[in-house]
Order: structure tokens, then sequence, then C-alpha cells
């Protein structure tokens, strides 16, 4: 049981008239625990603490409730007075009267009174505090608060999410009213923060983690990885000359752009460069070897061939193989085929390997041989050589075994040479020579524990699918039946192989199109590819199919053969069935279903079957084990068999497939074989996760058409086996590179860490934390404009500008040096319409509130533009016009009477293009006209609104917000600098829109809080601000 | 005098420089002046690989004296003097060409001459350089206390801030209530609230706190010395009642026979001659108004001497001066409204007030309990006509510039009304509806949507009273038709100006005051709450008008310098300061006459001039005047200037 106290407030204020009143104090009383109870006349107005201690000690009152009109103003007053009473700030309690209502004022009692009652209160607990601040946003609130505390003498945290400090009001060209350049006054304040002693700049970083309470936080900062090391930059910039990529630059607001290394503008506080990196390009995520294609691309599109290629040899040797017959998963993921049409990734890819090889190649440089064990490596086909390339470069001796006399396997016998040159593929074998590869052609391995015994260490199967499928039909045995695998095998051999007039090649896979194509080549007028399905579910790449029909090849899709016809042993045709198609199967495609009935004849003199290869098992130890599908069963992330040293991949393992996804299985052998002969363990970190880019911006791009693929006339075609795809010249081949997005950012070319004399960057670095320790925090986290293309009634247009990028072409450092030009065609613009309130104080559009700073900065820039442009004209359409601040009226007047800047009241509703121009649809509200301008560039005031990136940062640190996202102050008249938790405060923009001035007075107002905390002498009583 | 190795840099500033000076050409002139060991130009020199390539040119080239020819020497020369200082050199080797303020800025169209300018300024400060001695700065010791001149909301918030960081605040106000305007007004905007509720706990902690000092009915009678050390002497003037003994039981001022109207109701009721200004006021005692009571105008009254039971009330009492050290001094004098009779097109008249007025009407505690009357009858007025705007934005009437608040007050106060007279008819007349803070404009749509209330944009042209009614007369410029409205209480919101005392107040303090009064910041952007006289801040409307968050935010800004600059054990003092050759002066006094800052003195032995110099500004006044050239500055000889002028008008004209 303990003793309750209740003063209620009536001063003239209170919302209670007497008769609530009254009816209050009586139900009050009821309570059991209520041992007094008194209205007050003016308990917040006129206290005196000696009466209030009076009336406890009297009364012997153990707990005390005060009613107020606001607590946020009076808590603390009360909280002094009751503990001057003797109390302790858990034993009182304020209650406010927003609305006549006795329910709360009763559960408060309730409250106290099981609160009292309840076991005795820990013993206050009181804590030093941490004189230390940390400053949230670098822009000139937070910088002024920083400044201001560290003067003081205090250290300061100042966590800033880009690389440098500054904020948005570097960006701007000149502020008003006195047309000061920023860059004049603020740059001096940058340097300052940069060398003071009392600060700790961590720029391009973000707090994660915040916990504890006034005096003591814990914060946990990311430092995002910069890639480059900041104590070793010096900020010369010779990184950034050799970037072949650019991205969007957030300083400049897309009116350029800048590097992917860069350095966000000269004044640039810290002087330091930093990458931007936004993951793994689609296209490189898409390649099962991780062949990084945006960065070749970029080196194509600067005109840098060699170093391009070179991007290629680090992951594999082939890029002419590969440039030639790559099924290109790349460019079914490539982000471009959303603008227009995917990027020639794999022709560009052939164009470097071309251009070196017309060029003349050097002579590889032998990779050194570090490590003693020496590795085997059965068959030369792209997965045993690529397994090669790496090992060797690895520095392991490699031997690779090759059981036919040239290397090369299903590369070479496989693949006709229109397709790929044997010139082509020598090259890069040779390449692979050169490097220290040892090739043994004509070494069919007979037995593998032989290996072994002559000292290898570990073995790599890529022995391939070398087997033709066997269809199971009648008359598969007769002559004339040939199996395209062995067919294009003698071929490419240069063995004569005659072929009738009439020829049919069973199967729908890329084998069967060579096989039908070199069947042409080869004399035969008539080739029928006799498939089961329909022609969208062939697996041959869609574009051979074509050139095969460009070169008189018929397809006769939905059909199965049944029967092989043959006349005393000599074929004369095939017996078909007709096929539908039924529900999807396994493969996902849809199954084929004979038509009951539906046979019939084909007359043909041969029969190619291309319906699939098998795996021989020749030469293999007995206990190797295979899977069901008669493939060598490896483990699918390591390419483990069961055989302790022997890995396998490539078609030995997948069953027939593709050369790129060959190569990656050898690679990734090679990566468990180094694992495996280092005693490292052989799962660890694998498959690598891969960042892929989900979507990059395609803001401003136009369309482009892909670059096509120059052919061999179909009619040239038939008389040789000269290559049919001719390949890019230099100019389309750096015209198409120049189409790609860029999609990563940072292509990883690594051009920048050759370039880098003090070896600063680092493209292996990754987001680091650092936990600090602070007593109090200012959140400075500044603004963001709405996009333009939130407002639907004004077109996107390159000459349709927002604010702050029209601050950037008025700079003298900004992209066009001061000059005013539009983006759209670099000319001078002779009209120019300013909008103001685009999306503010429109609920329906965008916010309603006012942005508060687009009159004065559109009256700024229509003055500054026409300082620059004397001849010109500015419109400024308004509501209202807001000119609040010292000297700002007149400032405005200065505009309309000296510069002439012509304002309309009314609003705009619609901007377009019109041939050069732009249209600009309104009304004048004080003639009640329409008006209608034809203009060269549009500059659009839109709204203020918190930078979106803060969200999740204001959850962090537990302050309250309001419906848009500005930080809610403690009292929104007296507390203005204070948020919800005590402890945490805010200056600037974060809050609310305002201007320069008032967000550098909020800065050093936020300082002053901080300040008055930390020279407190008492420590902070923990319970009294607990949160 | 070893002859200096000087480089001279040339800053483009952007275009703002570049644009006009060939930088390239003067560099290429400047290269081979005598004593120019190294000339070079770059784009920022101000930023950090501007602030490199001097210090890589100091080190490398040697020099020992730099001329940095960039913008005014008030932005950058201490930016640069305290990297060359690191470098090794005194920092008065340091110089700064103006070419920007004082060459490409003003001769932005004369490429030529500017360029021809620019070299001639940069070979004149070369003169000027070549002769410069080392100086080291002055300390001089701090006093950590501060005086904080106005007890509204800015001076309470700055007071409490500054005490709450453990410094003793001297709180001068010159009424006998602290709190200000704040406490006159009724509700607040955007959200529903009181302000009188709002700035008492500001008021009831600066009253009780132990390191504030609180001088009511008190006003800065002199000020002397300087940053760190400034002596004050405050008049405490007299209020007639002895403090210790009035306990506030207000006998007294029942008993006063005089009637003048009462400031704090606006005119709207009377006090006596002896008053407290409202019932809740602090500190809480009352004073008596000599202007006006009839005891100290000849008359024999004794009324509240013979009422008062305590025997507090003494005739005899007389002003007494405190003398305050302190170290800092904020400025917070506050606004006044401007006067509704300035303005000939409306006539006088008791139901045209002014938004305070309106104010004390709509106030519970006020002298309708809040509901509005109009002063002439007590009728409740059914039309009531707002105009906004009334001598702002108005120079041939007023002042030019926005009042800022008007907009906001005037919707709320259509608001209050409207809620409490849902029959009654609110005009606003407005020129633009200026509601651009935090939920502002959100309120001032509420109010149109909620409460009925008719915006007109427009101005009113005249007001006159037609019998029981007053009639408007004015234009809608949307519409463009003319239009009549009769009503019963017209409310202007008149401009906002600073306190009368502001101007007479920044002259003592040596302080710019502007053409309205306003107190002038060093730097409008980035030095809102400092005043070009080091030592003295600003807060709240005595610089500019503007809403209790933006009063309040600034109040605690200047807090914050104090606290920042009082971290310090001590200040340091520029030594550009005047010297006296005491073989030439013959002590006849007349720097000492001239002198501002009180910082010369007759040494009464030797009979010539002594200079404090702490307290000398470098301002020259002296050196001018003396007869006999005995006063020069360190740094700024006579000799250096005529070099100057020489240059100067060698090269140019």
């Amino acid at each position: 049981m303990s003793r309750l106290g209740i003063f209620l407030c009536q001063c003239s204020f209170s919302p209670l008239d007497s008769d609530d009143t009254e009816k209050l104090l009586t139900e009050v009383r009821r309570h059991p625990d209520v041992a007094y109870s008194e209205l007050h006349p003016d308990m917040c107005l006129n206290p005196s603490a000696e009466g209030l201690a009076g009336v406890i000690k009297e009364n012997r009152l153990d707990g005390v409730i005060f009613t107020s009109c606001s607590s946020a103003l009076h808590k603390s007053a009360f909280g002094d007075q009751a503990q001057a009473a003797g109390l302790a700030p858990d034993q009182f309690e304020v209650v406010d009267l927003g609305q006549p209502d006795s329910e709360d004022i009763i559960k408060a009692v309730a409250n106290l009174a099981a609160r009292l009652t309840s076991a005795a209160p820990a013993p206050e607990a009181s804590r030093p505090i941490i004189k230390k601040a940390l400053i949230i946003g670098g822009g000139v609130a937070g910088i002024q608060a920083a400044l201001d505390i560290a003067d003081a003498g205090y250290e300061v945290f100042l966590v800033e999410r880009s690389p440098s400090i500054g904020g948005h009001m570097i960006q701007y060209s000149e502020v008003f009213p006195t047309l000061d350049c920023p860059q004049c006054i603020l740059t001096p304040k940058m340097v300052e923060v940069g060398q003071h002693p009392n600060i700790r700049l961590l720029t391009y970083s973000e707090v994660d983690k915040v916990s504890g309470r006034v005096g003591d936080f814990s914060v946990r900062v990311k430092r995002k990885a910069s890639y480059v090391e900041r104590s070793k930059c010096t900020g010369c910039g010779e990184c950034a000359s050799v970037c072949p990529v650019e991205v969007y630059s957030e300083y400049e607001r897309g009116v350029t752009s800048q590097k992917a290394i860069y350095k966000p503008f000269g004044q640039a506080v810290p002087a330091v460069f930093t990458v931007e990196k936004r993951g793994i390009s689609p296209c490189r995520a898409a390649c099962p070897a991780g062949v990084n294609a945006q960065g070749y691309i970029a080196l194509i599109s600067q005109g840098k061939f060699k170093e391009a290629l070179a991007v290629v040899r680090r992951t594999m040797p082939f890029a002419g193989v590969i440039g030639r017959v790559c099924t290109y998963r790349c460019e079914t993921e490539c982000e471009r085929k959303t603008v227009d049409e995917p990027m020639a990734i794999r022709t560009l890819k052939r164009f470097i390997a071309d251009y070196e090889l017309k060029a003349g190649r050097e002579k590889a440089t032998p990779v050194e041989k570090t490590r003693p064990e020496k590795v085997a490596v059965v068959g030369s086909g792209p997965a045993g050589l690529a397994c090669a390339y790496d090992l060797v470069r690895k520095g392991y001796p490699v031997t690779v075994f090759e059981a036919m006399p040239l290397a090369g396997g299903l590369l070479r016998y496989g693949i006709p040479e229109y397709r790929l040159p044997n010139n082509i593929l020598d090259n890069e074998i040779d390449y692979v020579r050169e490097l220290g590869v040892e090739i043994k052609t004509d070494s069919p391995v007979k037995d593998l524990s032989q290996l072994f015994k002559q000292g290898y260490k570990a073995v790599f199967l890529g022995t391939g699918a070398g087997m033709s499928q066997k269809m199971g039909i009648p008359g598969e045995e007769t002559t004339g039946v040939r199996h395209a695998i062995d067919f294009l095998k003698q071929v490419n051999s240069g063995e004569k192989v005659s072929l009738g007039q009439r020829v049919a090649v069973i199967g729908g896979g890329n084998a069967a199109v060579d096989a039908a194509r070199v069947a042409r080549r080869l004399g035969a007028g008539e080739v029928t590819m006799v498939y089961r399905r329909s022609r969208e579910e062939m697996p041959a790449v869609a574009s051979e199919v074509d050139e095969a029909e460009n070169e008189g090849v018929k397809l006769h899709i939905l059909a199965a053969p049944t029967k092989i016809l043959s006349q005393s042993s000599r074929l004369t045709g095939i017996e078909c069935i007709r096929m539908e198609l039924g529900e999807p199967d396994a493969s996902s495609r849809r199954r084929p279903i004979p038509v009951k009935g539906s046979e019939f004849t084909m007359d043909v003199d041969n029969v190619i079957i291309a319906i699939g290869q098998v795996v021989a098992k020749d030469g293999m130890p007995e206990e190797l084990a295979y899977t069901e599908r008669g493939t060598v069963a490896a483990d699918s992330v390591t390419y483990e068999t069961n055989v302790a040293g022997v890995f396998a991949g490539g078609d030995a393992v997948s069953g027939p497939a593709d050369v790129i996804g060959a190569i990656a299985a050898g690679k990734e052998a090679a990566e468990s074989i180094d694992r495996y002969l280092t005693g490292a363990d052989l799962r660890q970190g694998r498959p690598e996760p891969r960042n892929r880019v989900k979507e990059a911006s395609k803001e401003g791009i136009k369309p482009k058409p892909r670059a096509a693929m120059p052919m061999l006339d179909p009619a040239q075609r038939l008389k040789s086996f000269a290559e049919v795809e001719l390949g890019f010249g230099e100019k389309e081949a750096v015209a198409e590179a120049k189409r790609c997005l860029n999609c990563a950012g940072c292509c990883e070319c690594l051009s920048c860490e050759v370039a880098c004399e003090r070896q600063a960057i680092n493209h292996a670095m990754v987001d680091s934390y650092e936990e600090i320790n602070v007593g109090a925090i200012i959140v400075a986290t500044g603004f963001e404009l709405t996009p333009v293309k939130a407002i639907a009634e004004y077109e996107m247009d390159p000459d349709v500008l927002d604010g702050i990028q029209f601050e950037r072409i008025l700079s003298p450092g900004g992209p066009t040096a001061g000059v005013v030009l539009r983006p759209s065609d670099a000319r001078t613009p002779r009209e120019v319409v300013f909008i103001s309130c685009v999306g503010s104080r429109d609920p329906e559009h965008g916010v309603p509130y006012c942005s508060r700073v687009c009159c004065m900065y559109l009256a700024k820039q229509a003055m500054l533009y026409k300082h620059a442009v004397h001849d010109g004209q500015a419109y400024i359409f308004y509501m209202d016009t807001r000119t609040t601040g010292k000297g700002y009226e007149e400032f405005v007047q200065r505009a309309v009477e000296e510069d002439g800047v012509l304002y309309l009241r009314g609003r705009v509703s619609k901007v377009f293009r019109d041939g050069e121009k732009l249209r600009v649809f309104g009304a004048d509200t004080l003639t009640g006209k329409k008006i209608e301008l034809s203009c060269d560039l549009v500059v659009l005031g839109m709204a203020i609104v918190p930078n979106p990136a803060t969200k999740a940062l204001m959850r962090t640190l537990g302050i309250k917000t309001d419906s848009y996202g500005f930080i809610t102050e403690a009292h929104y008249k007296l507390r203005p600098l204070e948020t919800s938790v005590p402890g945490i405060y805010v200056a600037g923009t974060a809050q609310g829109p305002k201007d320069i001035p008032d967000s550098v007075a909020q800065g050093s107002g936020a300082a002053s809080k901080v300040l008055a905390l930390f020279s407190r002498k008492e420590p902070v009583l923990a319970k009294a601000e607990n949160r | 005098m070893k002859e200096k190795r000087i480089g001279v840099f040339v800053c483009h500033c952007g275009l703002n420089i570049a644009g006009t000076v060939d930088v390239a050409r003067v560099v290429e002139q400047i290269k081979d002046y005598p004593g120019v060991a190294h000339a070079e130009h770059y784009i920022y020199m101000c930023s950090d690989p501007g602030q490199e390539l001097l210090r890589k040119a100091i080190k490398e080239k040697n020099l020992n004296g730099i001329i940095m020819s960039n913008c005014s020497p008030s932005l950058h020369l201490n930016t640069f003097r305290k990297l060359v200082a690191s470098e090794g050199l005194n920092p008065y080797h340091c110089e700064v060409a103006n070419i920007r303020e004082q060459c490409s800025w003003p001769h932005n169209a004369e490429k030529e001459t500017a360029t021809r300018k620019a070299a001639a300024i940069i070979k004149a400060v070369i003169e000027k350089l070549r002769r410069n001695i080392s100086l080291t700065p002055l300390v001089v010791p701090l006093t950590k206390r501060v005086m904080v001149i106005g007890a509204g909301v800015a001076g309470l918030q700055a007071a409490l801030d500054i005490a709450d960081g453990s410094y003793e605040v001297v709180l001068v106000e010159k009424s006998p209530g602290i709190g200000g305007h704040a406490t006159q007004l009724s509700g607040t905007f955007p959200i529903a609230g009181r302000v009188p509720c709002m700035v008492s706990p500001l008021m009831s902690k600066v009253a009780s706190h132990p390191n504030i000092r609180l001088y009511a009915y008190s006003e800065l009678e002199d000020i002397s010395g300087y940053v760190g050390n400034f002596q004050v002497k405050i008049r405490r003037k007299a209020t007639g009642v002895d403090e210790a003994k009035c306990d506030n039981c207000g006998l007294c001022l029942e008993s006063c026979p005089v009637k003048v109207p009462s400031e704090f109701d606006r005119g709207l009721t009377d006090r006596g001659a002896i008053y407290i200004p409202f019932p809740e006021a602090l500190p809480p005692r009352p004073v008596i108004d000599r202007a006006t009571c009839r005891h100290f105008n000849g008359g024999e009254c004794h009324a509240c001497e013979e009422t008062c039971p305590q025997k507090a009330v003494d005739f005899q009492q007389e002003d007494i001066i405190a003398e305050e050290k302190v170290g800092a001094i904020i400025v917070a004098t506050g606004y006044e409204l401007f006067p509704c009779n300035g303005l000939a097109e409306y006539a006088s008249d008791p139901d045209i007030i002014d938004g305070l007025q309106m104010e004390r009407l709509l106030s519970p505690s006020g002298p309708t309990s809040g509901e509005v009357r109009r002063p002439s009858d007590g009728k409740v007025p059914e039309q009531v006509v707002f105009v906004q705007c009334v001598g702002s934005r108005d120079p041939e009437h007023g002042v030019s510039y926005c009042s800022r608040v008007c907009c906001m007050y005037v919707a709320k106060q259509a608001q209050l009304y409207q809620q409490a007279n849902p029959h009654g008819q609110v005009y606003i007349f407005y020129m633009d509806i200026r509601s651009d803070a935090k939920g502002y404009e959100e309120y001032v749509k509420k109010v149109v949507d909620e409460e009925r209330v008719l915006y007109l944009r427009g101005r009113v042209s005249r007001i006159f009273r037609d019998g029981d009614k007053l009639k408007v007369w004015g234009a809608d410029t949307l519409t463009g038709k003319s239009i009549e409205i009769a009503a019963d209480l017209v409310v202007l919101a008149t401009a906002m100006v600073p306190s009368p005392e502001a101007k007479e107040l920044a002259r003592k303090l040596n302080i710019i005051a502007d053409q309205h009064g306003f107190i002038t910041e060093a730097h409008i952007k980035l030095r809102p709450v400092e005043t070009l006289t080091s030592g003295i801040y600003l807060a709240g409307t005595a610089q500019w008008p503007r809403d209790l968050p933006d009063t309040v935010a600034s109040a605690s800004g200047a807090a914050s310098k104090i606290l920042s600059l009082f971290s310090r054990e001590e200040l340091l003092h520029d030594p550009t300061v005047a010297r006296v050759d005491n073989e030439v002066c013959r002590g006849c006094g007349q720097c000492v006459a001239v002198c501002a800052f009180q910082a010369i003195e007759l040494d009464p032995v030797k009979k010539v001039a002594r200079v404090n110099e702490a307290i000398c500004d470098g301002c020259g006044a002296c050196a001018v005047t003396c007869p006999s050239k005995a006063i020069s500055h360190k740094n700024w000889t006579a000799r250096q200037f005529f070099e100057i002028i020489d240059i100067a008008t060698a090269e140019y004209v």
C-alpha cells in the first residue's frame, strides 16, 4: 500500500472546466492508494518547490502525480521539483490532459501504485558520460555541429555515407541572397573538419547498429569497402584516367558521368578515390566459367584491345574459340535487352582474339613451376585444357594426354571448320603450351594407375562423351547410316568422305546442324533434318539453324524415324512417324507423342544420326563409379570422383553439353586439385556466392541496335569450309562495346591496379565494422529531391532538369564550366521555364508541405541564367513566392526588376517535347488566361524529402519520424533540436526543409545541447533518462 | 632585412576570378617581379589539393613569404596562415591579395583591365609583404561568464543552455518580467497548444537556476573591454519596492489610483503605476512606474506605501549600477510590431487592432478570458477581417521585408476565432501565403478547408468607420474585382520590427545593425549566430523575424558558440596593433581621445601614449590622428601604405 498525491493543474489554459475537475477529483479520491489530492492553480506557471516538499512531507507521500497540458515540456520541471522534495525519478508521473478524460489519470494512479508496491526499486545506477559525440551526415549541418563540438575540446566521430563530406551544398553554383560560391565558403570548413585533431572522419560509412542510452551509446559503424586504401591514396587521379567505365555521377547528378573509380569532386574531403561496385554484372554471373564480359567490353569501348584480351585470359585461354562456338548464356541475361537488344558479347570476345592474331601474337612467357606435384590431364578438349591452364598458372607441372594425333578434342574433331577455323584453335592451344603445359598427343591412357606410378599426384579426366548414341530402330546397321560424331571427326581429320545426293540428319542439336551443313558442303543436294519436337525446342543455337536453312538445309519437324529402309543392303530411305506435343517432360519441354498411323517414308541415300553421345569407358579404372546415365560420377561442386586423386569434368561427367560448361568444370576441378594437393578443404567457400546485379539504370539510354554480324555470302559458302561468320571490324567493335550499360559499375578490369603507383587499390577489400562509444548523437542526414519521373504530367526529357541538376550546369566547376548549355544538344537555351512547387504543396502528386527553399533558389537560378545569357528570357511559374529570410524579399525584387525575370502565378499542367523545343502548358491565375510557352529548358523545383536512404537508420536509432520520414522533434516549438530519444539530437533538413542559415544555426544549436550534456558535473541518472 | 623568397599563388575560384582575370597571364607577369621566387595558379587554392600545392611549393622552393591572391582575406587569410605556420613559417609573412571582391567581381566585363589590375594588386601586396615583420599573437585571459541581453524565449533558451553547460550567466531584461512576447500569446500552430504553458517551464528554470543571475527591470548602461574580458555596467532601475520585504500579496496594485494602458495587454486593459506585468510574472514582485506614478509627478499620493503590510514600498530607492565581468555576450533583444497608426489608409479605431492585441483577446488569461469581444463595445464580432503584410513587403509605407510569422499566426487566430464562433465569418487579405515550415502548409490548408475561412488575394486600400461597422475596401487580384466588407473587427498583421532600443544597444556594443535595426550577422549563410565583433553573438528575432522553433534553434546555436569559446583556457588576439614610438611621441593625448576602444592611455610619468594591446583593434584611427606620426601599426606602417599606393597608381591609373 502506498500513499499517493495528485496535483491537478487548474491554470487558465487547462482544458478542464470546473465541473470536469470536480468529477475527476471525486473519481481519483476513490482509489485506495490516494492519500492526498488538490487543485493547483498554477503548478507549471509558478511552481514552488518548498511548498510541494511541505505537502509531501506532511502527508508522507511516496508517489506524486502531476497533470499537465504537455509532458514534453513540463516533465523535467516537475521532475526537478519531485526530486527536490526527496522523491526518486520513478516515484512521480506526469499525465497529459490533452482531452478532458479522467480515464488517463485513473490509469496513471493505478500504474504508479502498482509500481511503488512492487519490489523496492533498484538503487539508482549512475554512470559517467562518455564525452564523445557521433554526428551522422557530413552536410553543412553536420559539419557545423562537428566543428562546434570539436572546437570545444571533445572528440567527434563524423560518419558520412558518401565518399566526401560537403552534402548537397557543395553541388550548388552560388547561394542566395549574397551569391557566394559554396566552394569558397564551405570548403574551408570541410578542410577544417578533415584536419581537426578532435574529429575522426568516417566517410563512405554507415551507422549499422546502436545500443545504450544517453551518455553511453555503443555504435557499430559499417565502413563500406571503397577498394582503395585511404592511407595510401594521394588522390592523384591516375587510376581514373585509365578506368574504362563511365557510371552515374551522384555529384553531377547525372548531368555528366564519372569514372567507376572516382573522387566525387575536386575539393572532396578526404581527397581520395573510391571504386563503385554494385556486384557482379548479369553477363558475368550467367557465364558458367565466370568470364568477365563487362570487363573486356569496357576496355574494347576504349580501344584497349590487348588489355581486353588479358581480361579474358585471366579466366580461360579460349577467347577466339569461345568467341565463336559459345552458347552465350551471357547474352540471354544481358540487361541491354530491356532497352533494345542484348550486347553482342560473344562476337566482341572473338574480336579481341582475332585482333591479336592478325597483329601477330607474341609468344607467351612460361609460368614458373613453383609446385613439385605433377598433375596429369587426360583429354585435351576444352575441359582438360582449361584445367591444365589454371593449374599451370598456379605453378604445377601439367601433362595433357591426348589419344588423337592433334590436341583440341571435340573442338577440333567435333566442330566443323566453317565455324571454328583450325588456325584459331591451334593458336590458343599453342598459347596454353607456351605457358608450360606439356601436351602429349597420340597418347591414349590405357590405365590410370600407371599415371600415379609415373609420379603424377592427381589426375583430371576430361575424356568427353565421344561415343554416338544408338537409336535402336531396325536397320540402324545398314551401310550409309552414319553417326554425326564420327562423320564430323572424319571430315575434320581431312579424310575423304562421300555422301549421296539426299541426306537425312536425325536430331536437332548442334551436332545435327553441324552435320547437315557439312553434308551440304560435301555436295549433298538435298539435306533434311528430322526432329521430333517443334523448332522452338531444338537444342541447337537458333542462329545456327537459321544459317543452315540459308544454306539450303530443310527441316522436317515433329517427326521421328521408325525404320531404316534398304534394298539389297543399300540404304534407300527412312520410315518416320509424325509426332504431336504432349505435357512437358523432365526437361520442361513438351514431350513428343507419336501420332498413330501417321507413318510416312522419305527417300534418302544417307542417314546421319545425331541424337546424342555417351561416355566411353575404355582405359578407365574399374573402380570408377558411373551415374545411371552412364557418365562419370563426380561431385557437382568439387568434381572429385570416388577414386582418390582423380577428378573429372566436362562431357564425361555432364554428358554432351556446351563448351563453356566444360571449361567451367575444368576450372573448378583445377581449383579442387590445387586444394587437394595443398591439403586444403575442398569444399570451403564453394560455390562462390555471386552477388548478381539485379537491375541496371537505363535512365537516359537511347536505343541503338546491336551490331549485326557480317556473314559470308550464302552463295560462296557451299564451295568450301571457309568461315561463315566474319567478325567485327575495329570500329564496329568499339561502337558495339559502347552500348554496354556497365551494370556492375566497376568492371574489375584491374586497369587501375596497374596504374596506381602507390598500390593503393585493393579489389578484394570487404566491408568492415568499427565499434565506437559515444555519449551523444546528432542526426544530420539531410534531404533528397523527389525524382522528376514521379510527376507523370511532365515528360522525362534530357532538357527537363531538377533544381540541383541546373545548379551543376550553372556551376563554374560543373560539367559545362559554368557556361549555360542544355544537356540534349549543348546549345545555349534562349528561353528557360522554372516551375516551383513541383510535387510540393500537392498531396496528389507528391507531398502536401512546402519545401521552403525552392522560391529562393529558382529566383537565384533565373538571375544567374540571365547573368550568363543576357538576351535570354526566364519565366517562373509560382503559387506563392515565399521569401521570408533575411534579404530574401529584396532579392526576388531584384530578380524581377533588374534581371527581368517574368513571374507567372499558376500551375503548369503539362510539359512535353515538340521538336527542338519543349512545350509548357499552364495557367495564369491572375489573368485567368491559359498560357502556352515554347522553351529550350525546363527547371523543376522538386519537393524536398528526407533522404530515403535513412529510413532504416531512423529505426536503428529508435527515433520517431513523421509520415514523410522527417525526424520528429521532442517539442515542435521549444525543443526543436532534440529527438524522441534523450541524447540523440537533430540538425538541418533531416528535421524538415530549411535553408542553409537555418541548417547552420541548427547545427550549432544541436552542438550546444551536446556541449551542455558533456559539461554536466554529475553523471546521468540512468533511470531518469531511460528511453 | 633578409630578402624574402616570395611565392605567389593565384586562385581561379572556379570562374569567379578566372572568368574575368587571365590568371595564366598574371602569373607570367608576376613570376619575374623582384623577390618572387615562385608563382603559379590553381582552380581552388582553398581546397585540399590547393593547400597541398602550397605546402609543396614552400618546401621545394624554400619560400619564406607567401601571397595568396584569391578572395577577401576575411574568408581565407586564416586558412592559409594556419597552413603556413604548420610549415614552420611565421604566419604574418603570409598575405592575401584580394583579386576577387576588389577586382574580378567589379570588373567582370573588362577582362583586359581586370587582368592588369590583378597583377597590380599582387605587386602592391608584395611590397607590403616585403616589409612585414614576424609577429606572435597576444594571449589574453578569458572570463568564462556570459551576459545575455533580453529574456524572451531566445534569451531564456541561450541562458539555460549555457548555465546547463556549467557557466555563469548574467541575464539582463529591460522589463519587469521575463518571458518576452511569448507570454502574451494564446495558442500555437501547427499543433494546438498554449504558448505560455510552453514557456513557463523555461521561465521557472531560468528563475531558479543556480548559474543564472537575473537582472530584471535593468538595462545595459556601459560596456568596455573585448572578447573574453568585457566589463559591463548594468543599470538596475529602481522598482520602488524592497524585494526582500515584498511577499507579492497584491494589495498595493489595488490601492493605486492611476490607470494607464497595460503593456502586457497592449492597451486592452489598464494597469496601475505600481504593477506587475501579469499574474504569473517572474520575478514575482511589483514595480513602480515613475513616469506615471503620482508620487513622482508632483503628487502627494502614498496609497501603495500605506497599503503595504510589509512596508516594502520604498519611494527613496534609487537606480543601482551593478558591475559584472563577462567573457561573451548574446544579444537577444527581440522584436516589436510596427505601429498600427503608422498607416494613413487605415483609420485609427479601437476595433482595428494588431496581431498581439488579437492574441490577448484569444488568450484564456486575457482581458476577455479568451472570448473574442471587440474593444469598442464588448460585442462578439461576427465579421472579422484580417489584413496581412501591413507595413511588411511595402517599402513605401513600412518595411521592405517579409515578417515571416504573420501568415501563420493569422491562420491560427482565424481558426481559434472561428472554432469559438461558428456563425462568424473570417476574411483574410493576403499577398502570398507563406507557410514554409514543418506542418505549416498542412495547417493553413486545414484552416481553409475546415473553418470556412475566406482567403482573398489582394491588398486593402482603405479601412474606415461606418456607424457600427468598419468598412474594408480592397481588391481580389485573382478575380480582378474590388471588394467591400462591412466588418466588426479588423486585425492588422503589422510588420515585425526590431526592438526600438536595438540600434542604440548595437552602437554601445560596437556591433552592426542594418538599416532596419536588425543586428547583422558575421556571415549570412555560415556564421548566422555570430556578429563581426568577436565575443558577441546574437539570437532570435533581434537578427530577423522568425518563429519560435527557429528562435530556439538560433539561441542554442549562439550558446554553442560560447560553449566552444569557453572550452579554451585563454584567447589569442591579433598582434597587428598600434605601436608608439616613445622617442617621437610628445604626449599630446589626441590619440587617447580618438580611440573608440579605450585602448590608449597616457603614461603619467613618461608622458607618452601607451597602447593596451589586448584591447587595440588595429583600426588605425590613432595613427592618422597623431600629429607627430609617432604611432604606426605593426605590419601596416605608413611606409607600407605608401609603397602600396605607389605601385597601385603607377601600374593601374
